[in-house]
């Protein structure tokens, strides 16, 4: 059973979450811009079994990451 | 009917025009003059990237099983049938960023004044119009093309994602 459906079925207790909790952000393994909290990028590994390294990379690296290959592949046909 | 934007990188010179006529065509009024004026400012869905030798229009790859979609919490991104590309209900969505996250490529983005996503949506309903595409109809270099999947044959298909595969995990090609 997972948190979310403990939690939902422990009709006893409520969840509250804090508002003005301040939660830290990871940095992009590639530019270092802070860009996602460590919970998230563990749901992301967890939940996509994506590898370490693309979870823990910004979406602009990864785009970047992407147009790299696309033109590796490219210049290895021409 | 499965579609596929197609780029051909060595027609592309980066002009944008794809990105130009992508904001329009999302836009409320659909008319590059009244556009420009629009509150909020329409958003292009696909961005043309500067590489080293090449440049590439890149968008949403439409994956099959697409992680943007298991990761949603609100159901905001959807597939209309199994052939469809993948689309958003922006009454649905939070904002949350789940999404942007999931995407391996990269393709999704926060409109962080509306707190909405936006991504490429293949033109949904230009194409079920019989139209092109926005993007691929303004290239005037023939730089992106709209193909249905079964006009590319499996194989070439196969060994272009395994090469891509390989660059991006470093295996090399």
């Amino acid at each position: 059973m997972t948190d979310l459906e403990e939690q939902k079925t422990d009709v006893g207790t409520i969840t509250v979450k804090k508002p003005s909790e301040r939660v830290p952000r990871v940095s992009c393994l590639v530019c270092g811009t802070a860009f996602a909290t460590e919970k998230q990028v563990r749901r992301v590994h967890e939940k996509l079994h994506f590898s370490d390294q693309l979870a823990a990379t910004c979406p602009v690296c990864r785009g970047a990451k992407f147009r790299g290959a696309m033109e590796k592949v490219l210049s290895s046909q021409e | 009917m499965k579609g596929m934007i197609i780029v051909n990188v060595s027609r592309c010179n980066a002009c944008k025009s794809c990105e130009i006529a992508c904001a329009v065509e999302h836009s409320a009024s659909k008319d590059l003059h009244q556009a420009i004026h629009e509150d909020p400012t329409p958003r292009a869905r696909v961005s043309v990237q500067q590489g080293t030798s090449f440049s590439v229009p890149l968008q949403c790859r439409q994956c099959a099983n697409a992680p943007c979609i298991a990761l949603c919490p609100t159901d905001a991104l959807y597939r209309a049938d199994q052939d469809s590309p993948v689309l958003l209900d922006e009454e649905k969505c939070i904002g949350c960023n789940w999404c942007v996250l999931a995407c391996p490529f990269g393709v999704i983005y926060l409109d962080e004044a509306r707190r909405v996503v936006f991504k490429c949506d293949q033109c949904f309903e230009r194409v079920q119009r019989g139209e092109l595409p926005a993007c691929v109809s303004a290239c005037p270099t023939g730089a992106l093309l709209f193909k249905v999947l079964e006009e590319i044959p499996k194989e070439r298909r196969d060994a272009y994602l395994v090469e891509i595969a390989s660059s991006l995990t470093g295996g090399g090609s």
